[in-house]
């Protein structure tokens, strides 16, 4: 369950803000979050994940208000809870398709490589279709693949939330059907909560539920 | 710190010309000083070696440095000439044993040295293949230079004229090869020793020629009566001694008169040296008397002064470096500021950031190290013969 | 080619010198004393022949002052400690060769003011180039036996330099040897004559300036028949200096002797001793030679 309750939040010397009294959104649900661009779609997502600090009310992840916890222990439960889609892939450029996906264990040394790692590495790219891709370097692969890599790097330590910042925004429409479907089946078979922001409308219908953020309580200066 | 440094590395493997341009470059920054340094010590060390080996030197009084340069280098400078007569009037005085030398010419633009056998012995000289001099006419090959003319025992080396519309004057003498000398690492490997004698031949002192009286070729003479022969030019002098013609070698006037551009002379001990160079502190005496070592401490004084600018080069160039090399970085942090934001974003510190970045660093900074040390352990070897080369 | 055989026949018996001279190097180092010429060798021998490693690697029947050392002849003079040297342009070779300046002792340094000036050849020039003389001095300097003497001394003091634990015994040897020299100078110096004598070979410049002998030199050999040019240049000669003797370094040749006879020239020997005698010693030969100059003059 996420929740987030009397959140405000603006960014130093800019004059968005963002305000949204309650939010829930419960575990192992899909949800699309729409809305204008610069609405504070992606702001959601970085409060969420703890990267930005609201000015004011509380993000709860279960029982965990994100926003009490120390840096350290943020970083932690980023690398550990949540699985991060990005619509430009920010794939490393310099590191080959297996370094990508095991990027988050040479970044933070909270979760460690294993037996069952590796073969949940397996898997996800077997099932993601580039098991062939791993030595590949990004800039060796097309927009689909490189999405998929990233999809595996965002599921590499088996998160219990994924955060997909319009996953589909640079793909063709096959590629971006086969991203979603990819994405729906791992909420579902692992029960974790899917957030996904998209521009995509065609694709609603798929979700669980839609978080408007014209329909939110947003006040502008 | 492991994964950090992997990172890094990767990071390195993936922009290799990009790394390999600035080890590269750091490097040789790195090496210069050093390298140079370490050049312009050995250059000092072995300049003063050769002339603290070198205990006095006699010739005339003229440029100092020139004449000790002359003598222990066979750099061959405008020295003037001295007679050989010098050489014998030390060797009476008792005071020790005088080596006279001759260095006008040259074989092959390396300079022939004529001298007498007891440099061999003085400077420690052995016979690497072959045999020492013997004859007029003869030469002795330093190693370098039998090296790189690719001559041997039995070969032959033709001096060079000093001057080809000197007729009248030196001959181009073709001199049998009959020795090589073992590498030294001195000048000694870059000279081409014959005797004082061949040097003589070379100047037009002495030659050899069909016997007047009994030429068989009536138009070598022009005028003959029963004093006196005048002889064309056709009359062969001969441009190589061996064999018959050696016999038929004969020089022109008194070899005491003879020239020879310097005296190294070794004294029987300090007192004996003391006591020589007391004479020469006088006007009569036409020569002077050197101590090579303080002529060269002298010379590289003022020479390695440049040193000091060097130096101050290099602290600029240190310098100007470091401000590039921080530019880089900075530019190159720049252009990574998404990649390392994605780090940031799924899980990753600052720290880790820093670590990676510090362990790029890290292998930039010792890669560079290294092939400045490589460099410098590369050039150890190779100052040797840059200094025989170019210095010495 | 006559110098080419001599040469020659230098090396073949210098090549079987070398093996004994190996043999000696392997006792107890002496010093190694090299001579010129038999002269300087036999002053050599007696002063201090004991005590030193001579070395003359100059075969019999050769002209030492005309000897021309082979490689390996030379390699040993050239590891001498010292070489006695004559002075006075003797010995050509020395010109042509490399030696270290160190070894050479020239005997005659002291006397150098004595030597001779002579005319060597005919006067020549090459081309437009000066015209020159070969000048050259005399050099058979031990005939005048007051030199003789002198370079003994010389050669006394260079041992006493190379074994000083012997100077005693060098003295006395030297004495001996300066004693009899004297003698046998005062004994030319006593035969004094106002006749003319005809020069075989021009060696005789020490002895006819020393002796106040009035000696006039041809180019013969004793084993070769003079050409009809050299019998000519010799009538022209007696011309000039009327004489009935003719002074030979060796025996002439029968031919040569009638030749002489027919001219009323009667022939004396007297052998400058420059290279080891057939029989006896350098002072038995100048003993003999002043014995027959006497006998001729007188």
């Amino acid at each position: 369950m996420i929740e987030l309750s009397n959140l405000e939040f603006h960014y130093p010397g800019s004059d968005f803000k963002l305000k949204i009294d309650a939010l829930n959104i419960s575990r192992g649900s899909t949800t699309a979050v729409i809305g204008q661009s610069g609405s504070g779609k992606t702001t959601l997502l970085n409060l969420i994940a703890g990267i930005l600090e609201p000015f004011s009310g509380s993000v709860k992840v279960g029982n965990t208000d994100v926003c009490l916890l120390s840096d350290k222990a943020r970083r932690n439960f980023r690398i550990k809870d949540i699985g991060f889609v990005f619509q430009d892939f920010r794939l490393i450029s310099y590191l080959n398709g297996l370094d990508n996906i095991l990027l988050p264990f040479k970044i933070n040394d909270s979760i460690q490589l294993n037996g069952e790692t590796n073969i949940w590495i397996k898997n996800i790219a077997h099932e993601m279709g580039i098991e062939n891709k791993l030595g590949k370097y990004p800039h060796q692969l097309s927009h689909g693949e490189k999405q998929r890599l990233a999809i595996c790097r965002a599921l590499v330590a088996r998160p219990s939330i994924i955060l997909a910042d319009e996953p589909t925004g640079n793909l063709d429409p096959n590629n971006k059907t086969n991203i979603m479907n990819l994405l729906f089946a791992y909420a579902r078979k692992n029960n974790a909560t899917l957030v996904t922001v998209t521009h995509d409308y065609d694709m609603l219908k798929d979700f669980d539920s839609i978080i408007d953020f014209n329909d939110l309580t947003i006040d502008k200066v | 710190m492991i994964q950090s440094l992997y990172l890094g590395l990767k990071y390195l493997q993936y922009h290799i010309y990009r790394t390999i341009i600035l080890i590269g470059a750091i490097g040789v920054i790195l090496y210069l000083p050093l390298g140079l340094g370490r050049l312009i010590s050995e250059s000092e060390t072995q300049m003063m070696a050769r002339a603290d080996a070198t205990p006095l030197i006699i010739g005339a009084k003229d440029n100092a440095t020139d004449l000790v340069i002359n003598s222990i280098y066979f750099e061959q400078c405008n020295v003037e000439q001295i007679t050989f007569s010098k050489a014998n009037e030390l060797d009476r005085l008792g005071f020790g044993y005088s080596i006279p030398f001759i260095s006008v010419f040259n074989a092959r633009n390396y300079p022939i040295v004529g001298t007498t056998l007891d440099y061999f012995r003085f400077r420690n000289l052995d016979i690497e293949e072959g045999h020492n001099l013997q004859f007029v006419g003869e030469c002795v090959l330093g190693a370098l230079v039998a090296e790189s003319l690719n001559l041997g025992p039995g070969d032959s080396l033709v001096s060079s004229p000093d001057n080809f519309l000197d007729l009248a004057g030196s001959y181009p003498l073709q001199m049998k090869v009959v020795g090589v000398l073992k590498t030294s690492n001195t000048p000694d490997d870059r000279a081409v020793f014959t005797d004082l004698k061949t040097n003589w031949v070379i100047m037009g002192l002495g030659h050899g020629h069909e016997d007047m009286t009994e030429v068989k070729d009536p138009t070598l003479i022009l005028e003959q009566d029963s004093t006196s022969i005048t002889a064309s030019a056709k009359l062969f002098i001969y441009n190589k001694i061996d064999g018959e013609k050696l016999e038929s070698f004969h020089f022109h006037g008194d070899k005491s008169n003879f020239p020879i551009t310097s005296i190294l002379f070794i004294p029987d001990n300090h007192k004996a040296a003391t006591l020589l160079r007391g004479r020469y502190k006088t006007d009569i005496i036409q020569e002077q008397i050197l101590i090579p070592s303080e002529v060269i401490a002298n010379l590289l004084e003022n020479i390695f002064r440049i040193k000091h600018i060097f130096n101050t080069v290099f602290i600029l160039v240190g310098f100007a470096t470091l401000l590039i090399l921080s530019l880089i970085i900075v530019l190159t942090l720049r252009l990574r500021k998404k990649e390392l934001y994605t780090m940031f974003t799924i899980g990753s510190s600052k720290t880790k950031t820093f670590e990676i970045v510090v362990s790029e660093l890290l292998v930039i900074i010792v890669g560079s190290l290294m092939l400045a040390a490589a460099l410098y352990a590369i050039s150890g070897y190779f100052v040797e013969s840059f200094i025989q080369q170019f210095i010495l | 080619m006559k110098n080419l055989l001599l040469v020659l026949l230098a090396c073949s018996f210098f090549a079987c010198n070398v093996k004994k001279e190996n043999k000696q190097s392997e006792q107890p180092s002496k010093p190694v004393v090299s001579v010129v010429n038999y002269p300087l060798y036999y002053f050599t021998e007696r002063i201090g022949g004991a005590y030193i490693d001579l070395k003359y690697p100059i075969s019999e029947g050769v002209d030492p002052a005309y000897w021309m050392p082979d490689s390996e002849s030379l390699s040993i003079l050239q590891r001498s400690d010292v070489l006695f040297t004559n002075g006075a342009n003797y010995a050509k070779w020395l010109s042509n060769v490399s030696l270290p300046e160190r070894i050479k002792f020239n005997t005659t340094e002291a006397v150098k003011d004595r030597y001779i000036e002579v005319q060597e050849g005919t006067a020549h020039s090459h081309g437009e180039g000066e015209e020159h003389v070969h000048t050259g001095l005399a050099f058979t300097t031990w005939l005048d036996l007051s030199i003789a003497v002198k370079q003994a001394d010389a050669i006394k003091d260079k041992l006493i330099e190379l074994v000083p634990n012997k100077k005693a015994e060098l003295i006395s040897n030297h004495k001996q040897l300066v004693a009899e020299l004297s003698k046998l100078d005062m004994k030319l110096k006593s035969i004094s004559s106002e006749k003319v004598i005809i020069g075989s070979h021009p060696v005789y410049q020490y002895l006819a300036s020393a002796y106040q002998l009035h000696i006039h030199s041809v180019h013969f050999e004793p084993d070769m028949m003079p050409s009809h040019k050299q019998w000519h240049e010799l009538e022209h000669l007696l011309h000039h200096h009327p004489s009935g003797l003719m002074i030979w370094e060796g025996e002439p040749s029968d031919e040569i002797k009638d030749e002489l006879k027919k001219r009323n020239i009667d022939v004396l020997v007297f052998d400058p001793c420059g290279n080891v005698p057939s029989e006896g010693d350098f002072l038995s030969v100048m003993q003999a030679n002043a014995n027959s100059l006497n006998a001729k003059l007188n």
